[in-house]
């Protein structure tokens, strides 16, 4: 396996290694609205991602940087072309953040219900943005002879990418709903219970739409397939799917988040079969796509940012579960947090 | 206004303002890290409110930082692709480092800090302080690392349209890298600890918590002092890196229109304009020969002038000039002020000074001043170019 | 390279003018709501000090050394 390659997968893993951990506080915080009445469930749901949403958020910015360095011209021709979208994103995002922090420190009704709403918003847009961009570079953008995507916004704004967005949207909530389900317990737990009940058939409905779509609209999303051994991931995928509500019936909480992070894994794992070897496919226009081939830094580049890698994210991944090992159990509202 | 105009101002207003909250961060997460260690230590329960009232406002000001960093890491992508483009063999690595190595930790043991105070014992607390300290003074490493590369470019060659890695250490070690990292980290530490010391000052004043607002002024003082001198040692090698890789931006910086062998030290002056005929005539107060001397340690030495540049590479030279000469000011002003304050303390008598707790209240934002002139110092001289390379 | 020609081509003015309003006005309220937080957090304090402890008495300055004044100070008297 060469490395650019390697660094497809890595990037990869970044990935499903945010959409795993953010994907639960932003679904969290879609749900949270819903799942929790008043100011004391409102803690309760936000002491459930206190302690770990900021280290989660740090996936995203650590893939970007990823991509950055291994792939410039994806980064620079997807952040660029994505302009208006990606603003959208940082101010939600931006917004967000601060909601988390700055609710707990009045006591004001008003301004908790204000930061409350603006959690909400931050955390659905976020979802729903990251999967039309997601959606656009599977089905393919145009670029132009400099490489640039030119069509703005309302270019990017197709039924399919629409489609895959709502499919993210279903997705994290579906993870802050098992996230909920395991952390907390009472009405919260019952109503999130609920949501991750109703929302299953919602995730898999949008999946098989997405699915049957793209062979119309994105075709070239099958041509690995044609290799009997990429079937497996989408197989896994299905197994880990179908799991998952038996999981939550027989109230296997741990187990039931953990398929629901599987799912995650899957789905984009799904989505690199599908994309390998492009990162950005042109649809038209007078440039090539952007493939692990032609888009990749220098050998030397790549070497040194695997090296980064195998010796930084094994300790990453050490004390966050070591971190996160601290908090298992139950949450509450009293005691240190929000 | 066109579009390269709109994204650089989309660009200082970012970073200007991001930049208020890491340099706070990083100065109050080794304030912390102190605290916990002494608490940890004598079980003194004073320090255990004053950390943990540090360290709720070190929260506040983390989020900001970190909300707004996101904002600085994708406008490369977003608002200067060319430029990502161009030098993403390189670029990219030490944003994504800075990621691996620094941001995970620092958020991961602020989460701890903060929320686990009763879920771990005193020594892993302490631990967390060490290493919430350890990931803000290294993620500070990785971007500087990225922004040296900008002001003197190293370890690379130009390969068609692009700019390719050719040796990593001597990237990351740009001639740059360290003057910079040591001149921001202490000036970071400086920020932190005025804000202890102006905010404990301030409690002394109106007679309030006085057990934590005790050990604060120490602490914070004793940190302020050493750190307004350790910037001026940090200060002093990063001018001399200066003069010595970016001569251009060093004459714009002292105003140095001719190339002169025994160069003066302009302390104040009118400030310089763009075009040397219009320099203005007026009341300066000079050091004669001591800008070579403070440079190359010989009173007549040369230091390069602007004239032997061509006139279309020049940086703004007013602009660079006052940045540059306010800092400087600031940072003498903010010595002083610590060096009577370490005296007071030293012989005890700090509480009675009632004058000097109101200036170092008042002194709360001066490091911060200092700190946007001295990026702004070290940005508009690099004008008109992105990088070097 | 000079930063004129390192922009996005992609991105227009309106596109950054958009933006920038939308970044500045966010900047501007998180500069304020920092701000106010930070004001809030220090006129409430730190902890109170558990009972028994007398807050004068719980870091007193050394009397030790070159002190001019007496122990306790003009500031010891009036407290609240």
């Amino acid at each position: 396996m060469d490395l650019a390659t390697i660094w497809f997968l890595l990037i990869g893993v970044l990935l499903v290694g945010y959409a795993i951990l953010d994907g639960f506080d932003l679904g969290a915080g879609i749900l949270h609205l819903f799942v929790a009445r008043d100011d004391t469930e409102r803690r309760t749901v936000l002491n459930a991602i206190a302690p770990v949403w900021d280290g989660n958020e740090v996936w995203l910015l650590t893939a970007g940087g990823a991509l950055f360095a291994a792939f410039p011209p994806v980064y620079a021709t997807v952040f660029s072309g994505f302009y208006l979208a990606l603003m959208l994103l940082l101010v939600a995002l931006i917004l967000r953040a601060v909601s988390l922090e700055f609710r707990s420190k009045v006591e004001a009704p008003a301004w908790r219900a204000t930061w409350d709403v603006i959690f909400a918003i931050g955390s659905f847009l976020p979802a729903l943005l990251l999967g039309v961009a997601v959606g656009n570079v599977l089905r393919g953008v145009p670029l132009d002879a400099a490489g640039d995507y030119r069509d703005g916004l309302l270019g990017l704004l197709n039924p399919f990418a629409l489609l895959v967005g709502l499919l993210a949207v279903a997705m994290f909530t579906l993870q802050g709903a098992s996230w909920l389900v395991l952390k907390t317990e009472g009405a919260i737990a019952e109503r999130s219970r609920t949501a991750a009940r109703l929302g299953w058939p919602v995730f898999a409905v949008l999946w098989i739409a997405a699915t049957l779509f793209s062979s119309q609209d994105a075709p070239g999303l099958w041509d690995n397939f044609a290799n009997p051994l990429a079937w497996l991931v989408p197989i896994a995928f299905a197994v880990v799917a179908v799991a998952y509500p038996l999981a939550l019936r027989t109230r296997r909480e741990l187990l039931a988040f953990l398929l629901s992070s599987g799912s995650i894994a899957g789905l984009i794992g799904i989505m690199g079969v599908s994309l390998y070897p492009n990162l950005v496919p042109a649809l038209g226009g007078a440039s090539p796509s952007l493939t692990v081939g032609n888009a990749s830094s220098s050998d030397l580049t790549l070497t040194v940012m695997l090296a980064v890698a195998l010796i930084g994210m094994p300790i990453v991944i050490a004390y966050t579960a070591f971190i996160y090992s601290r908090f298992r159990g139950k949450v509450r509202a009293e005691g240190h947090g929000y | 206004m066109d579009a390269v105009l709109l994204a650089r101002i989309q660009f200082a207003v970012t970073v200007a303002f991001h930049f208020i909250f890491p340099s706070i961060t990083i100065g109050l997460a080794l304030l912390i890290a102190i605290a916990e260690t002494i608490r940890h230590r004598t079980g003194g329960e004073v320090w255990d409110r004053m950390s943990a009232f540090w360290t709720r406002l070190f929260a506040v000001s983390f989020v900001v930082g970190v909300a707004t960093g996101i904002v600085m890491e994708f406008q490369f992508g977003t608002n200067w692709s060319r430029y990502a483009k161009f030098v993403g063999d390189i670029f990219g690595a030490p944003l994504a480092a800075e990621g691996v190595f620094a941001f995970f930790l620092e958020s991961g043991f602020l989460g701890l800090l903060l929320f686990g105070r009763e879920r771990v014992g005193s020594r892993l607390r302490t631990f967390a302080a060490w290493m919430v300290a350890l990931g803000s003074t290294l993620s500070a490493f990785w971007i500087i690392v990225a922004n040296s590369w900008m002001q003197t470019p190293a370890g690379f060659r130009i390969v068609g349209d692009k700019a390719v890695l050719t040796d990593f250490w001597a990237a990351v070690f740009n001639p740059s890298t360290l003057p910079r990292y040591l001149h921001t980290v202490s000036s970071s530490w400086v920020m932190g600890a005025f804000l202890m010391t102006g905010i404990a000052a301030w409690f002394l004043l109106h007679h309030r918590h006085l057990g934590v607002a005790r050990a604060s002024l120490r602490l914070g003082l004793t940190v302020a002092f050493i750190g307004a001198a350790l910037m001026f040692v940090t200060g002093d090698n990063s001018a001399r890196q200066v003069a010595n890789t970016q001569q251009a931006k060093f004459a714009a910086m002292q105003g140095l229109y001719t190339t002169t062998s025994g160069a003066p030290l302009t302390i104040w002056s009118l400030p310089p304009t763009q075009n040397p005929a219009d320099a203005p005539e007026g009341p300066a107060v000079v050091v004669s020969r001591m800008l070579s001397f403070l440079t190359y340690g010989s009173f007549t030495a040369p230091v390069t002038g602007l004239d032997q540049f061509p006139q279309d590479q020049w940086a703004p030279i007013m602009p660079t000039f006052l940045a540059y000469h306010n800092m400087v000011l600031l940072g003498t002003v903010m010595l002083g002020l610590m060096l009577f304050g370490a005296w007071y303390l030293y012989r005890r008598s700090i509480e009675y000074h009632r004058g000097w707790l109101r200036l170092a209240v008042l002194a709360i934002p001066l490091p911060m001043i200092a700190i946007q002139l001295g990026w702004a110092t070290a940005e508009v001289g690099r004008r008109p170019g992105s990088s070097t390379a | 390279m000079l930063t004129a020609q390192a922009t996005s081509t992609a991105v227009s003015a309106t596109d950054i003018a958009i933006s920038l309003g939308l970044l500045v006005a966010v900047y501007a309220v998180l500069g304020l709501l920092w701000l106010f937080l930070v004001v809030r957090e220090i006129s409430h304090g730190p902890a109170p000090a558990p009972a028994g402890v007398v807050e004068e008495e719980t870091l007193p300055l050394p009397s030790a050394g070159p002190l001019l004044r007496p122990a306790g100070g003009p500031m010891a008297g009036s407290g609240r």
